[in-house]
């Protein structure tokens, strides 16, 4: 009988991360083998950041202000260049889960020793900082030919840096409760539709929160989604360690609030796992 | 010698909700919606001893998978008892995970737009095996399986043969007392069928491991188990060694003859005629009715035989005459 076979249940945290990180590494690798295809597909988005140009330019000049809404025209560019680059490398995972939950995968992986949403999470990261990446390089290349660089300091980037962790963090464990749903509802695009258009359209992707009527900036900036683009862009090129402090407070509570969420649908879909047939 | 995997009346029922036709029918499924119950699995017992190779076989529907999903602790039991290497598998999902490996033959676990050596790596973080122990694993399943010479190739680029012997050393690099093979060989054309039994056979051979086989190929069976246990309809019909069914059920003999001139063979109890042709002519004789001695002295007799060959009856017909509760039993 071989003798790697042993339990090794015993095993350090630090050869517990490694399997997560691992999997990051391997993700990362995996988007990288098509950079080139990434990149072209994201062309589109130098399209988009070039009518942003033109639409905030005629805007600034229209009004002869230096700032709209505490925005100089530089700082909104690059806003708009951050949250267009966040939005097009979010990850699809709530439908990856949804897919896995049919298909039969998920019941799959648990015949490996880790833990399934974990691993999604590293997945998701993975992804996330790989896209990003290539976003970010082609929106913000037109935005640095328009406007000049960012707008940024090296506290600013950490801090940012943070927030925007901390906001890929939430998105995934919304998308997680959303995607697990799939063990009870024949369709769950309805679903996922509606979280990612809300996002978008009252997360602040296409405008600052400050641009909102008084009452709902108040309440979006409560909600979750309200958390995942405006925060750490605001974070990035604003800096204001209040708002910081208050958009990492918010990042921290939801983000318990849907692990929880996810971790009692995952117990009780777990159970529901149907896998006919070979 | 010590129990590997053992059930007591495991029985697994899925409950599936039906949808009747028509506009009506959805409306009314959609307030009442009616249950079909399928009994995948009818308390089946098993006891499969380490180090033993068996084959578990059936027709499609028979729930063999379900069964290993069970015992795999993917899916949970409608009722009864299991238990693979001390563990209860649904409970213990990630303790036996560590002892045990699988192979989905449908379902695979390489990184489709990397080598193999990267999936290896973060299999060998997965099972957190320590380096020297992942390096000596690895090069031991790298020349069993003779994947060396594509293993720093992307999958995508692999045949389906190299794909699977990837699949199954995969499986295998965290040093698993048991294996389940869920159709290992399915969609391989026959050389590479051939080369992962000769390579699983090879790594058995060294290893001593379990293996719980499933596969409707009956040269895997032949090739690597020792013992089959036929299930049908959810339930075990047959459990025996492969040489006690090879000999039980060998009381049937083939004659395929070549003959000259006009073949008029008349009845004799316990020779059935499976086919003729112009100049040939295929019997079956049952042994327990007529020595076969006899038979073919009759028949010598009674045609111009040109060539005649005596052969044991295909383990495949035999496996498919007990699916289908032909009368041959023992």
């Amino acid at each position: 009988m071989t003798e790697v076979g042993r339990h090794r249940q015993g095993a350090s945290w630090s050869k517990k991360i490694a399997k997560y990180v691992e999997m990051l590494r391997i993700t990362v690798l995996t988007d990288l083998a098509y950079a080139y295809d990434m990149l072209s597909r994201q062309l589109f988005l130098a399209v988009v950041m070039f009518v942003f140009v033109k639409l905030w330019s005629a805007t600034y000049r229209w009004e002869g202000a230096v700032s709209i809404g505490g925005y100089t025209m530089r700082q909104m560019l690059w806003y708009l260049a951050l949250t267009e680059s966040i939005s097009m490398s979010t990850p699809r995972t709530a439908a990856d889960i949804d897919d896995d939950v049919r298909s039969g995968s998920l019941a799959y992986s648990l015949t490996k020793p880790y833990k399934y949403p974990w691993f999604l999470y590293a997945k998701h990261m993975g992804k996330a900082l790989v896209g990003f990446s290539g976003s970010l390089i082609i929106a913000g290349a037109v935005v640095w030919i328009a406007v000049g660089p960012p707008p940024v300091t090296a506290l600013s980037c950490a801090l940012g840096l943070l927030t925007a962790l901390l906001a890929c963090t939430l998105d995934f464990w919304a998308q997680v409760a959303i995607g697990l749903s799939a063990f009870w509802i024949e369709d769950g695009s309805p679903y996922r539709l509606l979280y990612s258009r809300v996002k978008m359209l009252l997360g602040g992707m296409l405008l600052p929160l400050e641009l909102f009527p008084d009452v709902l900036r108040r309440v979006v900036a409560f909600l979750p989604v309200g958390q995942i683009y405006h925060g750490p862009v605001k974070t990035f090129v604003s800096l204001s360690l209040h708002e910081f402090v208050g958009t990492v407070a918010k990042q921290v509570l939801w983000t318990i609030v849907f692990i929880a969420l996810a971790g009692a649908v995952y117990k009780a879909g777990v159970r529901r796992v149907n896998v006919h047939g070979g | 010698m010590a129990t590997a995997i053992s059930t007591k009346n495991l029985t697994k029922v899925f409950r599936t909700a039906t949808k009747e036709p028509g506009l009506k029918g959805s409306i009314r499924s959609t307030f009442r919606p009616s249950v079909r119950e399928i009994h995948a699995v009818k308390g089946i017992d098993l006891e499969v001893e380490r180090g033993e190779v068996v084959a578990f076989i059936g027709p499609n529907g028979a729930g063999k998978s379900t069964t290993i999903k069970m015992l795999t602790g993917i899916l949970y039991p409608t009722s009864g008892e299991a238990n693979v290497l001390g563990f209860v598998p649904w409970r213990d999902r990630e303790s036996l995970s560590y002892k045990i490996g699988s192979v989905f033959g449908q379902k695979s676990q390489l990184w489709y737009h990397l080598p193999p050596s990267d999936t290896f790596n973060l299999l060998a973080k997965i099972y957190e095996m320590d380096r020297g122990e992942y390096e000596k694993r690895k090069d031991f399943l790298v020349q069993a399986f003779e994947i060396g010479p594509f293993f720093n190739q992307p999958v995508r680029k692999l045949s389906l043969g190299q794909r699977m012997r990837c699949e199954i050393a995969a499986s295998l690099l965290h040093g698993p007392e048991v294996i389940f093979l869920d159709e290992p060989t399915i969609g391989l054309d026959v050389v590479a069928r051939q080369n992962v039994r000769q390579t699983l056979k090879r790594w058995n051979d060294e290893e001593k491991a379990t293996v719980f086989l499933t596969s409707h190929d009956v040269g895997d069976i032949e090739y690597l188990a020792d013992r089959v246990i036929m299930i049908n309809h959810g339930q075990v019909v047959m459990d025996d060694k492969v040489k006690n069914l090879k000999y039980h059920y060998l009381n049937k003999k083939i004659v395929d003859l070549r003959v000259s001139g006009e073949v008029k063979l008349p009845a004799l109890e316990g020779v059935k005629i499976v086919k003729q042709a112009k100049s040939g002519l295929k019997l079956e004789v049952d042994t327990e009715v007529i020595d076969i001695n006899a038979a073919v002295s009759h028949i010598l007799k009674e045609c111009e035989v040109q060539d005649i060959s005596i052969s044991d009856r295909p383990l495949e017909d035999i496996i498919a005459a007990i699916y289908q509760r032909e009368e041959v039993a023992p």
